[in-house]
């Protein structure tokens, strides 16, 4: 298997200037309805491994930068070599870029210059919408065009999502977050995030989904 | 493995239909049982769908450490007040007008942590990490309604 993939959609190179990765999430393989998974920012839709397995521990810190981390859902990466093994293990890495307006909001504590680097690295494939310092979505709690527990379709602009589950076009995912800002106001700002994989994860999601579209036809 | 951890180890007594909910009191008798028994209570990811490919891949940017990250962490800072580290804060019950959770009462739990490279104090919402659960279904800790989402510290 190649992992070496680095082609990224135009619009994430496009965007990149003003995001920067703010947290991940070590995840299991995300849930499927049809010919989409539904990947996204938030640890309670694409669930987070509970516990991180002993093995890669050391590898991270929590997102404030604690080094006692267990959970895995609220991440900084500290050592590249936790990739490697998180393939072994059949693991994704999920990381979440916000624009640098809203770093200081999700009260994180990001290795800024090693992410500077590894974003380059990174697969970007899809915007996400969330709201307060936990990552809770509008796919979860707020308005957004598919329930990503059932799949059912909640509205007409379900074209607007890709096969990840998440927008193609960050106009889009604006104009969600406005209608979620209006809608739920006691939870505003409902805020853009760009979702990133490492590339390992990103051939090993592409080819479930392959699957899965060899499947349904 | 305890197949009945989404209703807190106790299936006569609890129910959890839509699986998005846990009692907390459940889940931490539980959770202390298990720790006990050393047996881990959670949705148990790495253990059931784990696809090992035996395949070496590449670090995309090298193999080392991030030098001085880690060091960074600050072990001296003073303590978190009047709130200390580990202090539970709740919002709700919140009523969702839209999306998954429309019509059900539900609680954002929140936690006091602090940030080593500063000592900054903070409310971090972490229902999911806290309690295992996509919601908290009772409320926990410190009433923090009517302040901003996430609440400043130490809000009240």
């Amino acid at each position: 298997m190649d992992c070496q993939d680095r082609h990224h959609t135009q619009e994430g190179k496009i965007r990149m200037n003003n995001i920067e990765i703010a947290s991940l999430m070590v995840c299991g393989l995300p849930r499927h309805f049809g010919e989409r998974l539904i990947l996204s920012c938030y640890h309670g839709v694409w669930e987070s491994v509970k516990y991180l397995p002993s093995e890669i521990k050391t590898y991270f810190t929590d997102d404030v930068g604690n080094e006692d981390v267990s959970y895995g859902g609220l991440l900084q990466i500290t050592n590249t070599k936790a990739f490697e093994l998180l393939n072994k293990l059949g693991l994704y890495t999920c990381f979440r870029g916000v624009a640098k307006e809203y770093i200081n909001q999700v009260n994180v504590f990001p290795p800024k210059e090693f992410y500077q680097t590894l974003i380059s690295e990174l697969k970007f494939v899809g915007w996400d919408i969330a709201t307060g310092n936990g990552w809770c979505t509008a796919s979860a709690e707020g308005v957004f065009p598919i329930n990503p527990f059932t799949g059912d379709i909640l509205d007409d602009n379900i074209s607007q999502l890709n096969e990840y589950g998440l927008f193609y076009s960050l106009n889009d995912c604006e104009k969600y977050c406005q209608v979620n800002n209006e809608k739920i106001p006691e939870d505003s700002p409902w805020y853009p995030v760009a979702v990133y994989v490492d590339s390992c994860s990103y051939q090993r999601l592409s080819s479930y989904l392959a699957a899965q579209k060899l499947e349904e036809s | 493995m305890n197949s009945f951890v989404y209703v807190g180890a106790n299936p006569l007594k609890n129910t959890d239909t839509s699986g998005l909910f846990l009692d907390e009191a459940a889940y931490l008798a539980a959770q202390k049982a298990a720790t006990a028994s050393g047996v881990a209570i959670g949705t148990g990811l790495a253990a059931t769908i784990g696809i090992a490919t035996g395949v070496a891949i590449p670090s995309p940017i090298g193999d080392g450490e991030i030098p001085g990250f880690k060091d960074k962490a600050c072990r001296n800072c003073p303590p978190c007040r009047p709130y200390a580290v580990g202090s539970l804060g709740f919002q709700g019950p919140k009523v969702n007008q839209q999306g998954v959770d429309k019509g059900v009462p539900h609680y954002i739990l929140f936690e006091v942590q602090q940030i080593p490279s500063t000592c900054q104090c903070i409310w971090k919402e972490n229902t999911k990490g806290l309690v295992g659960s996509h919601h908290a279904n009772s409320p926990l800790g410190i009433d923090l309604n009517g302040l901003p989402r996430p609440p400043p510290y130490p809000g009240r």
